[in-house]
């Protein structure tokens, strides 16, 4: 906290320092808070027509690091490193058309991953590949993604493409080794009718994750635990099946209203649906598990932006469920399994709402939101129940500045409170392995925490007149503490150039 | 262009209204029927059933036999069966015996929505 309230010092006294100058209304355009008021309209390919009023290429080499004193999530480990470079590009090709894409390689590590031996938790979860010793892992990324959108009369279409290749392995028993391909598929259209733009999107998901377990110890050997979700397993299939894929496939609706020039109502609504199918690579691809995830979200404002004066205020909801399906596999026939029955032994089902309030003046934006957020994880049989409520508020603040005719600094500060408000834990302890316990207590320890954060940045973009490019350093650092009396510290550094 | 707009609300129509439909019918009323052949008639059972869930390993016991019967409610799914204990029958002439018996199989199935019935062999330990 000492260093932080250094940082935000160094940050406000330069602020008195600096000379009042114009910001380049393109600078404004990509890194103003009042971007966010655009929120997921601009996931629609066919309304980045008009996402940005300049062109721009920027390549950047990045690092993010983080380390929590105790993971909040162990499956998640204590924290990460991982340079990035990547490269991103917006460009007019016609008044009428424009491309974008991007590019990005990341190559870090991920520290102390415990429960969980498969990339992409979050996507994946609960239906993960387990063991109790863990460790570090290598973690290795590529993205691509490319889009178009042109402007016929009234009407917008776009199109684009997202591909996410990724590896993640240990180089130490138990040694995961897990390769993840992810493709996704969007198109959009988009109409004006009067003042507002109404746009609809569509969006395809293929996913394929390989994920295996190896020993080379002779003595380090153990079983793998096939998780289903609250410290329970699918034991007939877990020890030494240590093969298993991940075969998914998902899609995407949206809808948008947004107001064409800054100044009225816009909406969102927007639903996906998605499944992962976990196959034992060593059972002849018998299908494990099913996981299902519903998506569906809302948001409803109002703005209005003049000369010196920007206002909005926005509403928005949001629900996430997961539930996963756990085939009950029968006698082997041969090399064959017939599926006797499914039943979905896991749900998960999450809400959040929240307002927020958007005010600008001058080089200033002040964001506010507060809201409620409510977690359930339950298990059919043994019933199993983990439950958390918060309410959480944070607030906001962006100052843009032109210093000189050269420099232009972005700085913004954030402070926030996530408070628990009710929390519940039903499990089966006499019937569970003492590390099985011990995980699930950790889980909700963290779960039913509160949590304040507080988080600060500057960027800078350097360019004189004369030249033809800019160069830029960004530096944000945010904090995190638990009630549980632990912390988190983040810290993000860039630098780069852009044209 | 009307009808791309229209093909992609009615995409988006059918994506809202496509929701995946949880299997939530957990539970099944097993039967669990001793068989001893054609040749004797099971009249009292004293024993204990264990049945092991595959997928879980999760035991359920039960020593509540009617006749050659024994009803368990547990979770559906595919099971290893355990009977043991003792029980009276009497033969084809009407004669009555008491003896130890054990009853095993290794894999049954009690998947039914709502009751489910298996038959395990019994062999006599005397």
């Amino acid at each position: 906290m000492k260093h932080l309230k250094y940082i935000i010092i160094i940050l406000f006294g330069l602020s008195a320092t600096v000379q009042a100058a114009n910001v380049d209304s393109a600078y404004v355009d990509r890194h103003s808070l009042w971007r966010s008021t655009l929120g997921d309209a601009l996931q629609n390919p066919a309304m980045m027509t008009s996402a940005y009023a300049q062109p721009f290429t920027e390549l950047a080499l990045q690092c993010n690091y983080r380390k929590q004193s105790e993971a909040f999530s162990v499956e998640q480990g204590t924290g990460y490193w991982m340079p990035e470079l990547s490269a991103q590009s917006y460009l007019r090709l016609t008044p009428s058309s424009v491309v974008w894409g991007k590019a990005a390689y990341g190559n870090g590590r991920h520290y102390n991953k415990v429960f969980n031996n498969t990339a992409d938790f979050d996507l994946l979860y609960p239906d993960v590949v387990a063991d109790s010793i863990g460790g570090d892992t290598h973690h290795e990324r590529y993205l691509f993604s490319g889009g178009y959108a042109a402007e016929k009369g009234l009407w917008l279409l776009g199109g684009e493409l997202r591909f996410r290749a990724e590896q993640e392995y240990r180089t130490t028993d138990p040694r995961m080794r897990s390769v993840v391909s992810d493709l996704y598929l969007k198109a959009g259209v988009a109409r004006g009718l009067g003042k507002y733009r109404v746009a609809v999107s569509a969006e395809g998901n293929i996913y394929r994750q390989t994920a295996d377990v190896d020993f080379y110890g002779e003595a380090n050997s153990m079983g793998e635990l096939q998780m289903t979700g609250l410290g329970t397993s699918y034991v007939r299939f877990s020890g030494s099946n240590r093969d298993i894929f991940y075969e998914g496939r998902g899609g995407a609706v949206a809808f948008d209203v947004q107001p064409a020039c800054d100044n009225g109502w816009f909406a969102h609504i927007g639903h996906s649906l998605h499944q992962y199918e976990r196959l034992s690579d060593e059972y002849n691809s018998i299908p494990l598990t099913t996981l299902y995830r519903q998506q569906s979200g809302a948001t409803i404002g109002w703005k209005r932006k003049s000369e010196h004066r920007d206002l909005a205020l926005m509403l928005h909801a949001s629900y996430d469920k997961r539930a996963s399906d756990e085939h009950v596999v029968g006698s082997a026939s041969g090399q064959d399994y017939p599926i006797l029955i499914d039943l979905t032994m896991y749900k998960q089902h999450q809400w959040d709402a929240y307002a927020a309030a958007l005010y600008g003046h001058a080089d200033w934006h002040v964001l506010a939101r507060a809201g409620f957020l409510s977690h359930q994880q339950s298990y059919a049989y043994e019933e199993r129940r983990m439950e958390y409520a918060r309410l959480y508020g944070e607030l906001t603040a962006q100052w843009l500045k032109a210093v000189g005719k050269d420099l232009t600094l972005e700085i913004h500060a954030t402070g926030g409170y996530a408070g628990n408000v009710s929390s519940r834990l039903l499990m089966p302890f006499a019937n569970m392995t003492t590390s099985m316990i011990g995980y699930m207590n950790h889980t909700y320890r963290y779960q039913k925490a509160s949590y304040t954060h507080a988080e600060g940045g500057i960027r800078a973009d350097y360019r004189p007149a004369s030249w033809s490019i800019a160069v830029f350093g960004q530096l944000a650092t945010r904090w995190q503490i638990c009630s549980e009396h632990e912390n988190e510290g983040n810290l993000h550094l860039s630098l780069g150039i852009i044209f | 262009m009307k009808k791309i707009l229209t093909i992609l609300m009615l995409t988006m129509a059918i994506g809202l209204t496509a929701c995946h439909q949880d299997n939530d019918e957990y539970m099944t009323l097993a039967t669990i029927c001793l068989d001893g052949g054609d040749t004797l008639t099971i009249e009292k059972v004293q024993a204990m059933a264990h049945l092991t869930n595959l997928n879980s390993r999760h035991v359920t016991s039960s020593a509540d036999f009617i006749g050659s019967k024994v009803q368990i409610e547990l979770l559906r799914g595919a099971y290893q069966a355990h009977v043991e204990g003792i029980l009276s029958y009497t033969d084809l002439q009407g004669k009555r015996f008491v003896r130890s018996f054990r009853a095993v199989s290794d894999y049954i199935e009690l998947v039914g929505s709502g009751t489910s019935e298996a038959k395990l062999n019994i062999i006599f330990l005397d």
